[in-house]
């Protein structure tokens, strides 16, 4: 099939970009988006032009470095699916589609369709960890976890971090991104002594990157390739609220954990 | 109070002092709903008297309405907030941008929301004033009314004649036909934001989501529906 590309080009953050517009011919119905990427590029360079950027690792669907936007939806047409396992079968031929980056002041663009989500990684090192003391490993069996609440935990751990969260929402919010990589330890034994103190280090640390705030559109969690839930949000809601508003607050800079 | 001050700058606090702004205002429109609902009961002066009852509070009726009007600040002043912040985390915007879970509700807030608030201004120069009205009167200490323009006249009968009044105004087909608007589109505003309210003060989990559409859709029926049959009632003459 042949396919009309309007590409995003931008050299680098403070550069200004544009659209491109290229033909891609010769697309088989079973590459996958980055492999038809990958086509394109290799024309590019044989032409002596710059191929376009953007960012890929596992191709598997599970380390989340790739993510921009199809047509106006992260990764794709595909629900539950990232752009590196959306397959040329979901277009058809003659098709134009628009390639955008994720647009977002905390995802400053580094070039053409690659952001950089550092502020992502910012908002797990205020508080998506659990403090323990090092030392032999625990008796596996000490902790009994039932099973409902092990289920809840994995459903949000299953966050990859590919920020498609953040572009669907029309606020560009990072509120589904920050309540996984909370809830997945609040909900534990283990994640639930700093359960308050985590949920306010979480929430300040992404106000402080610059996300938005939370209309409930529900966007996100439709456009989550990992399908984690809006509750998710909710629940996250629920621990900063009440760790703001009906306990004591925590002490900035929390002196050893626990 | 540093605690407060940086849960209200936080996006998540400051939904939440949107959300329990609105659980205020929600209530006053429930017992609003509720009390305008004697229209109907075939004796005006049951209306005038109830107009009566509540005027004749003034220590309680002046709280309440500074915290009605405070609540309304602060609703207004938090969105102003976010609005701000997040128009700030997009700079630029998408060539394209599709949605795949926005709904006509939770898209039309930021219409409907600054809508309501001119309906309200409307409404109590309408009804609570008296000075957009064809004929406003003020009741007399037995219940009969009394033109208004008399000096004095508020101080000395308390209240106005809220039965004449309502009906005096929404019998004129282009004020009913405002307020049914207004009221379709408060209920748009209602729905989503008594969803987004049980969810923003964390009302999690899968059941509680279904709890809080339930919730947020019958409420938002009953004082909507209440509202419209008043409005619609005095248009066609059913209530005169």
């Amino acid at each position: 099939m042949k396919l009309t590309l309007n590409v995003w080009r931008q050299k680098d953050r403070r550069s200004p970009g544009s659209f491109v517009k290229y033909a891609v011919n010769d697309v088989s119905e079973h590459m996958s988006f980055l492999e038809m990427l990958d086509v394109l590029n290799e024309k590019l360079q044989t032409e002596g032009q710059d191929p376009v950027a953007f960012e890929h690792d596992c191709r598997e669907g599970i380390c989340g470095s790739c993510g921009f936007m199809v047509d106006g939806r992260p990764h794709g047409p595909m629900p539950r699916t990232t752009v590196c396992q959306l397959h040329m079968r979901s277009f058809k031929d003659g098709d134009e589609l628009v390639l955008e980056p994720f647009r977002a002041a905390a995802f400053p663009i580094i070039r053409d369709l690659v952001v950089d989500r550092g502020s992502l990684d910012r908002i797990v090192g205020a508080g998506g960890f659990v403090s323990v003391n090092t030392g032999s490993a625990p008796e596996a069996n000490s902790t009994p976890v039932p099973k409902s609440v092990a289920d809840k935990s994995f459903d949000n751990a299953a966050c990859i971090q590919c920020g498609a969260c953040v572009a669907a929402c029309p606020n560009a919010a990072a509120m589904l991104f920050t309540s996984a990589k909370m809830q997945h330890l609040n909900v534990l034994p283990q994640g639930e002594p700093e359960k308050y103190e985590r949920a306010t280090n979480m929430v300040l640390q992404m106000d402080k990157e610059g996300f938005g705030h939370c209309t409930w559109h529900g966007e996100c969690a439709e456009a989550c390739p990992k399908g984690i839930p809006l509750s998710s949000i909710a629940a996250m809601n629920m621990d900063f609220n009440v760790g703001n508003l009906l306990r004591t607050p925590p002490t900035s800079g929390g002196d050893g954990g626990g | 109070m540093s605690w407060l001050l940086t849960f209200s700058r936080s996006t998540v606090g400051a939904k939440a002092i949107m959300a329990l702004t609105g659980a205020a205002m929600y209530g006053f429109l429930i017992v609003h709903m509720a009390g305008n609902l004697l229209v109907f009961s075939g004796t005006p002066e049951l209306h005038n008297h109830h107009s009566v009852f509540l005027h004749s509070f003034p220590e309680l009726i002046w709280p309440a309405r500074a915290g009605l009007l405070l609540a309304i600040v602060a609703h207004i002043f938090s969105w102003v907030n976010l609005r701000m912040r997040s128009s700030a985390a997009r700079p630029v915007a998408y060539k394209v941008k599709q949605s795949r879970a926005s709904t006509l509700y939770s898209r039309t807030m930021q219409l409907s929301g600054p809508v309501i608030l001119v309906f309200v201004v409307v409404h109590l120069l309408n009804l609570t004033s008296g000075n957009i009205h064809p004929g406003f009167r003020m009741q007399g200490a037995a219940g009969a009314a009394l033109p208004v323009g008399v000096p004095g006249a508020a101080e000395a009968f308390g209240s106005p004649a809220a039965y004449e009044n309502t009906v005096a105004l929404l019998s004129q087909p282009l004020w009913g036909v405002f307020y049914i608007v207004a009221n379709l589109l408060l209920g748009l505003h209602l729905f989503h934001g008594g969803y987004a309210m049980c969810r923003t003060l964390g009302l999690s989990g899968e059941r509680q989501q279904g709890l809080a559409k339930l919730l947020a859709s019958g409420v938002t029926a009953l004082i909507v529906g209440g509202n419209v049959a008043i409005a619609a009632a005095i248009l066609l003459g059913l209530v005169k």
